[in-house]
């Protein structure tokens, strides 16, 4: 049996996408800022063949109410600096990383992107973001954090700045770095349309998944590209078991991991505002919440808090939706499940591959090469070693083209 | 400080490829020298030092890697980021040179990094897994920076690093910068090429792994 090609990227942030997995794992906070840890992860995601690790980038240190948030504040390295590390260390996966087109001058990031695709032999993705966090503003010498609007006019200007850089000096193996682009405004969806070659997607289901994708293959060919050019991988984050029970009670701990605090801590960031003294059952303080000193749109609007019936969820229902992985898809269940619904999804038409968000990286990645990959090589889905040497190659995307 | 023959190789690419210059920089490492520094002086291919020497940084042990870094147009936040960074991934092998610029925002510049990477206190990983509390929000504080040239609240989102301020390298012709102290001066520093690199004679200073800042000031 063979299967269309699922493209696979392992989304690498501290412990695991689980805000808690700190308090469950051997591995101490320390050495989220050694190259041994990731490299012992990298190793198994090349182990899996999957195309790419991907790194986020955040510009500000979480706080609440002005004060630093030690609930949450893992350690983040600089994806620039963290990439060519790993790379070092790894033959064949390609490595993507965030850098904002809002807070860094465009020569510097088409001179870090040029050098790091030199280094490791045309493996490199830019995920091009504006930076959604207006808390990032004051470190950057800004008074107010852009609106979105004058956010994505800049970052049209910067990513063909970089591009020019990138003409200008010798080019890499692949051509150039893939360009990714992860966000789902109107803005978003039309400036990924003009630049984007892979699109990191939030998907609540499969049906809306699949208009998401279809509505940007028509933009994408509105813009006068080849919609087979850009692939769009959502976010999922699995949670397994060996049976459909030991998954479930694995999805439960996880959820323990969640201290109060530190649930708390998230809410604050997301709203600014202290929600240490609002009691967890009474209705979330929406008058607050939409008075709240922050830029609220897109994940962050206040009316995607309230339920779909219109009532509005207490304090303590919201923290444990929230204990879900961010607003991801969520995935329980045992490895050939997964398998099918990685190969439903990529059937239907909902996406080309996905970014895999394991709550607990270290016991997650793991198990899906050991279990998820075989079944997916055994029909086909993915290549049972790399036969392509650049992450345009992994992907299947063509050498950039002068336009 | 008395002049040292023996302390930098300044590592000009000319025309050798970054492998090539990666590979030079594991050989110098194994013939135990303190410190190389990497720079690209063609305009027209030019390199990012933080990455060529985080490379280097997951291949070498001991060897100090020194970046040198076009300061007029980054931002005092990325540049901490940049070097704690590297300073975090080769255990404190950090060190830094600001090439070009304009001395005064330099030197503010300067400033700025360094209340960033102290930013954090030494031990602000408490990891209190029962409490909840993965760092100590009492040991980390905003810098609230406010100068002519930046203002920056901090603090930096990342540990203190190993050296907490990786040691600053003033080049031959780089200006004297007001209110900084370097850690090294060019005239301390040995030039030679990647090629060189390859025949550089065993200088007897591997095995031990300590910070870099530490190797400088004991070496007088």
């Amino acid at each position: 049996m063979t299967g269309k090609r699922i493209a696979l990227g392992l989304f690498l942030l501290g412990h695991g996408h689980n805000v808690g997995a700190w308090r469950s794992s051997d591995t101490p906070a320390d050495d989220l800022l050694t190259v041994d840890y990731y490299a012992r992860l990298c190793a198994h995601a090349e182990r899996g063949t999957l195309d790419m690790i991907f790194f986020a980038e955040i510009l500000y240190s979480y706080e609440l109410a002005g004060a630093h948030t030690g609930a949450m504040a893992f350690p983040t390295p600089d994806p620039f600096v963290l990439i060519p590390a790993l790379a070092a260390r790894t033959k064949h996966i390609g490595f993507a990383g965030t850098y904002s087109t809002t807070y860094t001058d465009p020569r510097a990031t088409a001179l870090k992107l040029a050098t790091i695709d030199r280094l490791n032999g045309g493996r490199t993705g830019w995920n091009i973001v504006t930076t959604g966090a207006d808390q990032s503003a004051a470190n950057f010498s800004r008074r107010d954090h852009p609106e979105r609007e004058a956010r994505y006019a800049r970052a049209g200007d910067y990513v063909a700045e970089v591009r020019e850089w990138w003409r200008r000096w010798p080019a890499t193996p692949q051509g150039a770095p893939v360009l990714i682009q992860a966000g789902m405004s109107p803005f978003g969806k039309s400036f990924a349309a003009s630049v984007a070659e892979v699109m990191f997607t939030v998907a609540r289901d499969q049906a809306a998944a699949v208009a998401f994708r279809r509505e940007v293959r028509g933009l994408v060919a509105g813009a006068g590209r080849d919609p087979d050019h850009v692939r769009v991988m959502p976010g999922i984050a699995p949670i397994l078991g060996g049976t459909e029970a030991e998954a479930k009670a694995a999805e439960e701990r996880y959820r323990e991991l969640l201290h109060p605090r530190i649930q708390l801590a998230m809410l604050g960031d997301q709203f600014g505002i202290d929600f240490s003294g609002y009691a967890l059952d009474a209705p979330l303080p929406m008058d607050d919440i939409r008075q709240a000193p922050k830029v609220l749109s897109g994940a962050r609007d206040p009316d995607r808090l309230i339920n779909a019936d219109g009532g509005i969820p207490t304090l303590g229902d919201y923290l444990r939706e929230q204990a879900k992985v961010r607003a991801h898809h969520s995935f329980v269940g045992t490895p050939e499940q997964l398998a099918d619904q990685l190969g439903d999804w990529v059937a239907a038409g909902a996406c080309d591959g996905f970014n895999l968000m394991f709550p607990l990286q270290e016991e997650g990645l793991p198990v899906f090469v050991d279990h998820v990959v075989p079944i997916l090589r055994a029909r086909g889905q993915l290549r049972r070693g790399y036969d392509t040497d650049t992450l345009r190659g992994h992907l299947g995307l063509p050498m950039p083209t002068e336009d | 400080m008395a002049a040292s023959p023996f302390v930098a190789v300044p590592c000009d690419l000319g025309s050798a490829t970054l492998r090539q210059c990666v590979d030079g920089v594991v050989r110098a490492d194994a013939a135990g020298w303190p410190m190389v520094m990497l720079a690209a002086s063609d305009p027209t291919d030019p390199i990012d030092g933080l990455a060529l020497a985080a490379a280097c940084a997951s291949l070498t042990r001991t060897i100090g890697l020194c970046v040198r870094i076009d300061p007029a147009t980054v931002e005092p936040f990325t540049l901490a980021r940049g070097l704690a960074t590297l300073d975090h991934l080769s255990r404190g092998r950090a060190a830094w040179r600001l090439a070009g610029g304009e001395p005064a925002r330099n030197a503010e510049l300067v400033a700025v990094v360094g209340k960033l990477l102290q930013s954090w206190g030494a031990d602000a990983l408490i990891e209190d897994r029962e409490a909840g509390i993965l760092s100590d929000a009492a040991r980390v504080a905003p810098i609230d920076h406010h100068g002519a040239f930046f203002a920056v609240r901090g603090p930096l989102n990342m540990p203190r690093p190993p050296q907490s301020v990786p040691p600053l390298v003033r080049g031959a012709v780089d200006p004297v910068l007001p209110g900084v102290d370097f850690t090294l001066e060019a005239a301390d520093i040995l030039t030679c090429s990647v090629a060189e690199l390859a025949w550089l004679p065993d200088c007897g200073g591997g095995g031990d792994v300590m910070p870099l800042r530490a190797r400088l000031e004991a070496r007088s």
